[in-house]
């Protein structure tokens, strides 16, 4: 009888005591994918694919009856929208080369081999200034085509012109704050 | 030859010496028997007649969406980017809590989106956590009439969670739900892509999968006197 009556007490105290012993928790959880954003450009001939990673180039053959003007796209190649990208243009010997884009539309060769453009002309610099910062925009999955023309004193001869395009994270779309 | 008498008085001694000891152990055994009697008579038991319900208290924690909540993916977040996703927690048990802690499980397609590298990393996803005394308008982020807001998490690098980190100390009681904003963010930073390719090292374009988990502990044990 004794021992039982010990026997109960103890469980008594051990029962009491046991929420503070245990420390029951209680959890739930969820899981969230987050994928960050990429943002650039590329030149691109009209037709083609950009040619990522590599700086874009023309070719060109002077003759004394001139040259003509050639047109590119340079290309969205990231998530986000342009703002401005930065061109640099250059050339070993031969011409200058100067780039414009047409803002809004596409160069037209339709009323002859110098373009025309419906859109707004923007000039991204050339082949003698350096780096160029031009705000030209260009929404995600979109192009802008340009035109580059050989313009100053003609040297007769083939020459190669490299276009980079390089776009900082400033010249993307701006941080903005979403909620849903 | 033996004298007949001197035998007589031998055998005489031999049995008297064990008669007191007889009557002692007799006696003893008679005792025994008359005290054990005595204590069993005294015995006593009570017991209820009803029994006694006992039933232990539940701890529960339910996490519900508002609005997209964490079901829905975070996509092309970039440098400077806040995404604030709101969920409900609600101790939905009988027992009231204390402790809510919160740990990120994060894994990622590319370290740089997870940790950078650097310590403390300056470039990875953060998180903060804020709450809405009243309920979140999940549309523009305020707090619905006049609520107060109150920081529970500061902006903390993925690094920082792999291990919980409190988010309210105090009571939390039963059926109190907390209405959180879980904030994602990704820091200021500045990289240049040439020709469309990122940088070697680049936040650009990476995916990361992230396990909230929110947990709570139990009230202290009480003493009770009714």
């Amino acid at each position: 009888m004794r021992t039982s009556l010990l026997a109960a007490t103890a469980a008594l105290v051990l029962t009491i005591a046991s929420p503070a012993l245990a420390g029951e928790k209680a959890k739930n959880s969820r899981t969230q994918t987050v994928g960050s954003a990429s943002w650039g450009a590329a030149g691109s001939t009209t037709s083609g694919s950009p040619a990522i990673g590599s700086p874009f180039t023309l070719h060109w053959s002077v003759s004394i009856l001139g040259v003509n003007p050639q047109f590119f796209n340079v290309v969205n190649t990231g998530a986000l929208a342009l703002n401005a990208e930065t061109y640099t243009t250059t050339i070993s010997g031969g011409p200058k080369i100067v780039l414009t884009a047409c803002v809004g539309a596409d160069w037209s060769t339709v009323l002859g081999l110098l373009g025309t453009c419906s859109g707004t002309q923007v000039a991204l610099g050339d082949s003698s200034s350096g780096p160029t910062a031009a705000s030209v925009p260009i929404p995600a999955g979109s192009h802008v085509s340009v035109k580059a023309a050989a313009t100053g004193l003609l040297a007769l001869g083939n020459y190669t012109t490299s276009i980079n395009v390089s776009v900082s994270r400033a010249q993307a779309r701006a941080a903005v704050t979403t909620n849903s | 030859m033996a004298h007949p008498a001197r035998h007589a008085d031998a055998d005489g001694r031999r049995r008297t010496a064990w008669r007191p000891l007889a009557v002692a152990v007799t006696g003893g055994a008679l005792l025994m028997t008359a005290g054990f009697g005595v204590w069993a008579s005294l015995d006593a038991t009570a017991f209820n007649t009803t029994p006694q319900d006992v039933s232990s208290g539940t701890l529960s924690l339910s996490l519900d969406d508002n609005g997209a909540g964490f079901t829905s993916a975070i996509t092309n977040i970039a440098p400077g980017d806040v995404v604030n996703r709101y969920v409900d927690l609600t101790n939905d048990g009988d027992l009231a809590a204390q402790g809510l802690t919160l740990a990120v499980d994060s894994t990622g397609s590319d370290a740089t989106l997870v940790t950078d590298g650097t310590t403390p990393p300056t470039k990875a996803l953060r998180v903060t956590v804020k709450s809405c005394s009243t309920t979140w308008d999940t549309s523009n982020g305020t707090c619905n009439s006049s609520g107060t807001i109150s920081p529970l998490l500061a902006a903390t690098p993925l690094s920082g969670l792999s291990s919980a980190q409190s988010l309210i100390a105090g009571a939390i009681a039963v059926n109190e739900v907390e209405h959180l904003q879980v904030s994602v963010s990704l820091p200021d930073q500045n990289e240049t892509t040439v020709n469309g390719a990122p940088p070697a090292t680049t936040i650009q374009g990476q995916s990361a999968t992230l396990t909230y988990t929110f947990q709570e502990s139990q009230r202290a044990g009480t003493i009770t006197d009714s």
